[in-house]
């Protein structure tokens, strides 16, 4: 099963990809003063095929937390580039994939953008046999 | 001597007939969603002093050819704010952040399924009032 951890890393990846120096967080950002990313997941829906396999629906939001300072122009320019980063394939977990339902919303100076991530996942881990562990191979080695 | 192809009149006769039953059934259909659309975003949207909540409306329903347009609207200017979250600023100082409520998303997820089940009623009653077709 993916962990949403490496679904934040691979999208704070893509993002990285652009903007190389970027501070890319996760937190509240109360504490935040301006030139971040902040990436966070508006909501999870899983739909069950199976015990085992699920379609998993991520709503993410990405915003660019400008500084109040930064002219509207440079928060297009900056926003613009950011909806450019989601689309092309986002890796994570050795995997790639697209982001549907692409938007982008300005808020004062916020820029949002928000899009699905839709990918099939085993839910449940398999069982470990541990057959294996017992089986024992020793051997000698002699010298005449 | 004039040629009459009775094939092509009934032809006409029948897509015209089956445009009248998809507009019908459509208008109706659009109808109860974005109702039902607006009982859920009015359930879902927060409450201060009401107004955000009182400001949603259904769109008229434009009926087209082959497809039928309808909605739910909030004109309400606060309305994206309070949805994706906003600065605060006192004296043209940043003094902190609201969180986004998400509340437009919320009702969206609640929706999906009622709409996959609407939309499989929807062809089930074009198919039938069409003789199965």
């Amino acid at each position: 099963m993916i962990e949403y951890e490496d679904i934040a890393n691979g999208i704070a990846d893509s993002i990285a990809y652009v903007f190389n120096d970027a501070v890319i967080s996760d937190d509240p950002y109360s504490h935040i003063d301006g030139d971040a990313f902040i990436v966070k997941a508006v909501s999870y829906s899983p739909m069950f095929f199976s015990k085992r396999h699920a379609q998993r629906t991520y709503h993410f939001d990405i915003v660019y937390f400008a500084p109040m300072e930064k002219p509207m122009h440079e928060i297009d320019a900056i926003g613009q580039k950011l909806l450019e980063a989601f689309m092309y394939p986002i890796k994570f977990d050795g995997r790639y994939i697209n982001a549907k339902n692409l938007n982008s919303v300005k808020i004062d100076k916020d820029f949002h953008v928000e899009f699905d991530l839709i990918f099939f996942d085993e839910i449940e881990q398999r069982e470990k046999h541990d057959t294996a562990q017992n089986m024992e191979l020793s051997f000698t080695v002699q010298c005449k | 001597m004039g040629v009459k192809n009775k094939g092509f009149s009934e032809a006409a006769k029948r897509i015209a007939n089956e445009q009248i039953v998809f507009n019908r059934v459509a208008k109706k259909y659009a109808k109860i969603m974005s109702a039902e659309l607006k009982r859920i975003a009015v359930n879902n949207t927060p409450v201060v002093t009401g107004e955000l909540q009182g400001a949603w409306e259904t769109k008229p329903v434009e009926v087209y050819p082959k497809k039928v347009n309808a909605g739910v609207i909030n004109e309400k200017d606060y309305g994206p704010s309070v949805e994706y979250g906003h600065r605060l600023i006192i004296r043209k100082k940043y003094c902190g952040y609201v969180a986004g409520q998400y509340f437009f998303r919320r009702s969206l997820n609640e929706f999906a399924p009622i709409f996959s089940q609407m939309s499989k009623d929807f062809q089930k009653e074009i198919n039938e009032e069409l003789g199965g077709k």
